[in-house]
């Protein structure tokens, strides 16, 4: 009987279930439309920055605003080649990037960008480090909110420079007094005075830097070079000026500072300084100044509020000049969600927000007042009464005359060609003279083609 | 009369009917065969065939991903100036040296191997599974593995040639020691597929023609060379070409450890072809270069797929 039912009403029994069909597959449709309309998916750097962003802020942007925010970290060439093949194919999966600031001609010459200017009210813009905002407009647009800067600085062992007969020692041996040196020859002298003596049963080396051939070495020697008063390219972008005095008095100071570096240094990354800096094997380093704070780790370093900081030594009589490194946050043209994008970058550095990301370790703030802030000025280590973000004043002072690197669109290129000759003259496969005749070669191949 | 006309006209009838029947059964069957074939040309289409026809077209274009205004087709000027680059020869003359050493040492310490495993002996079960274990893993782990061991401040290896009193060495950075570190890296992860080609190919062998021989008075030396080498030979080239395809494809190891360097000691033509593509965003000559190498690919590995197989020739 009941075989005989369902085949009697099959007609309206697949009627029915056709109904139910379509009204799942509408109603699932507009859910996801729903959600698709409140989802922005955005690429970050796995620096503290990013990871602050995806771990804190974003989830507390979704439960102010319900739009949610899909966080993915990913390695610095990795961001520049996701980039690169993403917005060639015109590919709208991602909404926001985290982009070195270097980055910001080349992508912003090809159009890949929104322009955020009316992101930030006139007095927001002022509150925002003047050279932070810089290297983040391109063409006259602002084309990049900054999320985080951090000039190289001079990373200087306060335990030893303070050490009453370590001074004594080094007036002895060289005449000079052991401070904080403000010229390359005084830095030099006093790495090479440290290279090599084992203070406290530990053997310590005279500096570290990145070295390794990438950006590694290249974002080193910018310090030097822009410190001897080397302009690596003419002001156009058209010709490669390696091969100057000025350039190769700055290349031949730092090829001559390489070799009072731990071994294995032309290997050197960010994370090998960090070590080096946690270990307490290096004397002084030229380093970001945000990295400072893997060394106050107390689980993790041995020299936890031993570290101060001063600003790059001058070279040649010239004043001292930092490189700048910086982290941006833009919009992509091809967003669908650009209104959203923008309104959620723009909160991200909310004064509020950049003063948040720098107390939970996400990088140095990008606006002035919070260099004044006292949730930030006032923080100690925990258990001792050393300043956390001791190094504050001097990175404002070194923002001052901080320099970018050439802010060109053909810079990520020029970057890796400088950095294979850069490492043929540290591993002393060619003299300073070779090396910088080799790089201006390359580039100005380049730079026509 | 009748009845055998109708008989033979329905006889006539019913060939016609079989002919016809047989052809369009014919014709359904190579539709089928063409039809159950289409899903894998279209996958090849779609994933090989068609990709390599358009790297080769972007090959002949100047294409910066960060320029799409100047994207136009220049001719054979990549492929210019490419051969004209002293650095292409240099990657060319780095890849072809890692071939090299690395195929030919993975070969005799496989071969080796192999031997030492051909009979059982105490735990080797155990012992053989362990030398699979590099092979086993993903060549990008090996190679961040061999970043921190070969670490010249904190590395393992380091650390023991520093207590032995042989001091430490920048194997990874140093410029007389990074490409042998690589060399060194690949043959402990890829020896060990090899060794289980050549193993298998080895257990294979009749054990009758092995006890025949050595009644015959062979020695063990002209067992493995005249016995063993010619009956394994199909296997030995099978295994010495994908072990030669993919070392010349070697790419994790370089990312992981040396990306390149020192100064350009480790760049691979693999490394070159992802720095153009992705470093500096060339495809155009990144595409070039992908053509070139492929040409390479095939002209070595043919060359020495044709000699092998004559010099082990010995029963013919």
């Amino acid at each position: 009987m009941e075989k005989n039912t369902i085949r009697r009403h099959r007609k309206g029994l697949g009627g029915v279930a056709a109904v139910i069909a379509l009204c799942t597959a509408i109603s699932t449709a507009n859910l996801t439309q729903a959600n698709a309309a409140t989802t922005l998916n955005a690429i970050f750097l796995p620096a503290t920055w990013g990871t602050v962003v995806k771990d804190t802020l974003a989830p507390e942007y979704e439960k102010l605003t319900g739009v949610k925010v899909n966080v993915q970290l990913i390695g610095r060439d990795e961001i520049y080649q996701k980039m690169g093949t993403l917005f060639a194919a015109e590919d709208a999966s991602y909404d926001i990037f985290n982009l070195d600031y270097n980055w910001i001609p080349e992508f912003g010459r090809a159009g890949y960008l929104v322009p955020l200017d009316d992101v930030l009210s006139a007095d927001d813009k002022k509150d925002f480090l003047p050279k932070a905002l810089a290297v983040g407009t391109y063409g006259k647009k602002l084309l990049g909110i900054p999320q985080t800067i951090h000039p190289a600085l001079l990373w200087y062992r306060s335990d030893l420079y303070n050490d009453s007969k370590i001074k004594a020692q080094f007036k002895k041996d060289t005449g000079a007094t052991l401070v904080a040196p403000k010229t390359m020859k005084a830095w030099e002298q006093q790495a090479a005075w440290f290279n090599g003596k084992t203070f406290n049963g530990t053997k310590v080396y005279g500096w570290a830097a990145q070295a390794a051939k990438g950006y590694g070495n290249v974002h080193t020697w910018l310090s030097f070079a822009y410190s001897y008063g080397c302009e690596p390219l003419n002001a156009k972008f058209t010709k490669s000026q390696l091969s100057t005095a000025k350039c190769l008095n700055a290349t031949k100071q730092w090829a001559k500072m390489m070799k009072l570096m731990p071994p294995g240094a032309n290997d050197f990354t960010y994370d090998s300084v960090t070590q080096a800096a946690q270990q307490g094997t290096i004397a002084t380093a030229i380093q970001w100044s945000w990295g400072a704070f893997a060394t106050d780790i107390p689980d993790a370093s041995k020299t936890v509020g031993k570290w101060s900081f001063a600003e790059i030594p001058g070279g040649d009589g010239a004043k001292g000049v930092s490189h700048l490194a910086q982290w941006i946050i833009s919009v992509s043209k091809f967003s669908k969600n650009q209104a959203e994008a923008k309104k959620f970058v723009a909160w991200l550095e909310t004064k509020s927000n950049d003063v948040k990301q720098a107390s939970l370790g996400g990088g140095d703030p990008v606006r002035i007042s919070s260099y004044s802030n006292k949730t930030l000025t006032g923080e100690k280590l925990a258990g001792t009464d050393v300043d956390r973000f001791r190094r504050y004043p001097i990175v404002l002072k070194a923002m001052e005359s901080a320099r970018p690197r050439p802010f060109f669109p053909g810079e990520e290129a020029w970057e890796t060609l400088l950095s294979t000759q850069l490492s043929a003259i540290s591993s002393g496969q060619k003299n300073v003279t070779q090396g910088s005749k080799a790089a201006d070669s390359a580039i100005n191949k380049f730079l026509k083609g | 009369m009748k009845t055998l006309q109708i008989e033979s006209s329905v006889a006539n009838g019913n060939s016609l009917n079989r002919a016809e029947g047989s052809s369009r059964a014919r014709k359904n069957l190579h539709l089928q065969r063409y039809t159950s074939m289409m899903p894998g040309i279209l996958l090849l289409l779609a994933l090989s065939i068609f990709p390599s026809i358009y790297a080769l077209v972007v090959s002949f274009q100047r294409w910066i991903l960060t320029d799409p205004k100047g994207r136009k087709f220049i001719g054979f000027e990549n492929y210019q100036d490419l051969l004209g680059n002293p650095a292409f020869w240099h990657s060319l003359r780095v890849t072809l040296t890692f071939v090299l050493l690395t195929v030919v040492i993975e070969s005799i310490l496989a071969y080796v191997l192999a031997l030492i495993f051909f009979r059982p002996m105490p735990f080797h079960r155990i012992m053989r599974t362990l030398i699979l274990v590099p092979m086993l893993t993903a060549p990008i782990v090996v190679g961040m593995l061999a970043r921190f061991m070969f670490d010249s401040q904190f590395g393992i290896i380091n650390t023991f040639s520093e207590s032995l009193g042989l001091g430490r060495h920048d194997y990874l950075s140093g410029l007389n020691s990074a490409f042998l570190t690589i060399v060194i890296v690949d043959i402990w992860q890829w020896t060990p597929f090899l060794f289980l080609i050549f193993l298998a190919a080895m257990q294979s062998v009749p054990e009758e023609l092995i006890e025949a021989v050595k009644l015959d008075g062979a020695s063990r030396i002209h067992i493995i060379t005249h016995i063993f080498i010619p009956l394994m030979k199909y296997p030995i080239i099978v295994g010495i070409t994908l072990r030669l395809i993919d070392s010349f494809r070697v790419y994790d190891l370089i990312y992981a450890t040396t990306r390149g360097g020192p100064i350009n000691l480790t760049s691979t033509m693999s490394w070159s072809i992802y720095e153009s593509g992705f470093k500096i965003l060339n495809v155009g000559v990144a595409s070039a270069y992908s053509a070139v190498f492929l040409v390479t690919v095939l002209l070595v590995s043919g060359v020495f797929l044709k000699k092998l197989s004559k010099e082990i020739d010995f029963t013919r």
